[in-house]
């Protein structure tokens, strides 16, 4: 497959002081990606406040909060800070949100009930303050009364879902502009289109993305232990179904988590597994990424998101990435 | 106008800044300008240089020394 109206984008995670995360926005704008994704956790900085000052790092990407958590934020303030940002950055726009996972909304003291209910419902309910329409509904998911922005509208902003599950894809399928697909094995992203192409197939421009956690140098050695901490904070996130499908016990898992959580990262590296690294990123050569993409654009993916640790050394590993993103696209517009 | 070996090593340095694990090190004065000089494309002159040094040292104290102990020895031969 070409990949002529693939858009390839990268995600940064905000928890580096902001001028670090502006030097790096300025890069990937400068490099011609399309978009820059901001994840959103609440122990980093802040999703909304990073994109305004991006905002005024970057000319033409265009800016996504993403995952922002309906469960974290109510669904109006997400809406009012996106309609701010837009006023910040016009036609820059985009957004995905996410139930995002237990163990943080543990941190918060957060349950995460019905979650495919509750990002459907925000979906619409942002999509609808967006546009300037007041809100009444005393559902048990969300509630509003006369709720409405006095914001300019932005109702053109695409909301992407940030999904993993089935039932999720295939909510995100039927209600939402496009899909983030957290997978970085191939088997699980092949598995995910295969569940929402039949959804889509009568929506034009459902935008479908694999969101990947990547980590490359040419010494693959340096490249793994780079992803180990990655994979490692999304493994010990996941819940007990698919760590079981995987091979990983509860001991395991919760060994991981203290290893995290207490920065112990050579006893980190020395208990890491590739059966579930693998899982959860994708490490290697360029020439192996070059494989990997190629095979997502086969599979049918429109968008490829290139998340962080991109590698030993981020910078370089960057370049490269923009390097083969040109070869697939050639007319990709760099500054 | 920087020397050919001065570019290399400030792009060494740049690359130091931008991988540590320790970026809180870097004074927000200093990390700020940085990105201003990246910005208004004056990276590759003196001042950012210095600018580069000081944020390498600040974050990678080690590793910079070394960086620079090597390219004193380059440029001696």
């Amino acid at each position: 497959m070409g990949a002529g109206n693939v858009r390839f984008s990268v995600e940064i995670v905000p928890r580096d002081p902001l001028w670090r995360t502006c030097i790096y926005a300025m890069m990937v704008d400068r490099l011609g990606f399309d978009t820059i994704w901001l994840s959103d956790h609440f122990f980093n900085r802040n999703v909304f406040l990073t994109t305004a000052v991006i905002a005024k790092w970057s000319s033409r990407c265009l800016l996504g909060p993403a995952v922002v958590n309906p469960y974290v934020i109510h669904p109006a303030i997400i809406a009012q800070s996106i309609a701010t940002l837009e006023e910040i950055a016009p036609k820059r726009l985009i957004m995905a949100i996410g139930a995002g996972d237990e163990t943080s909304l543990a941190r918060l003291c957060i349950k995460r009930e019905n979650p495919v209910d509750r990002v459907r419902e925000s979906i619409h309910a942002i999509r609808r303050l967006l546009a300037g329409e007041e809100l009444t509904s005393h559902d048990s998911i969300l509630c509003f009364s006369s709720a409405k922005l006095e914001t300019k509208t932005a109702g053109d902003v695409p909301i992407y879902v940030g999904a993993q599950g089935k039932r999720m894809l295939i909510m995100s399928a039927s209600h939402a502009d496009g899909v983030l697909i957290n997978w970085t094995d191939l088997d699980r992203l092949s598995e995910a289109i295969k569940t929402i192409k039949p959804i889509i197939s009568s929506r034009k421009g459902f935008d479908i993305g694999a969101h990947l956690i990547i980590s490359i140098h040419e010494d693959i050695a340096k490249a793994r232990k780079t992803a180990i901490p990655f994979a490692a904070y999304l493994m010990a996130g996941s819940n007990n179904a698919l760590l079981s499908e995987i091979g990983v016990s509860d001991e395991e898992r919760n060994l991981v988590r203290r290893l995290l959580i207490s920065g112990d990262w050579d006893r980190l590296y020395s208990v890491a597994r590739d059966e579930w690294i693998r899982v959860f990123s994708f490490y290697g050569t360029m020439v192996e990424l070059r494989d990997f993409i190629d095979e997502l654009l086969n599979q049918g993916f429109t968008h490829i998101v290139f998340g962080g640790p991109w590698g030993p050394r981020p910078r370089s590993a960057l370049l490269s990435i923009a390097k083969l993103v040109s070869e697939l696209k050639p007319n990709m517009g760099r500054d | 106008m920087l020397s050919r070996g001065k570019r290399a090593l400030l792009e060494e340095l740049l690359e130091i800044v931008l991988a540590s694990v320790n970026p809180s090190l870097v004074r927000d004065e200093v990390g700020w300008e940085l990105a201003h000089l990246i910005r208004e494309r004056k990276l590759h002159t003196e001042r950012g240089y210095r600018t580069v040094l000081k944020a390498a040292m600040s974050c990678e104290p080690e590793k910079t020394k070394k960086i620079l102990r090597r390219y004193r020895r380059v440029g001696r031969r």
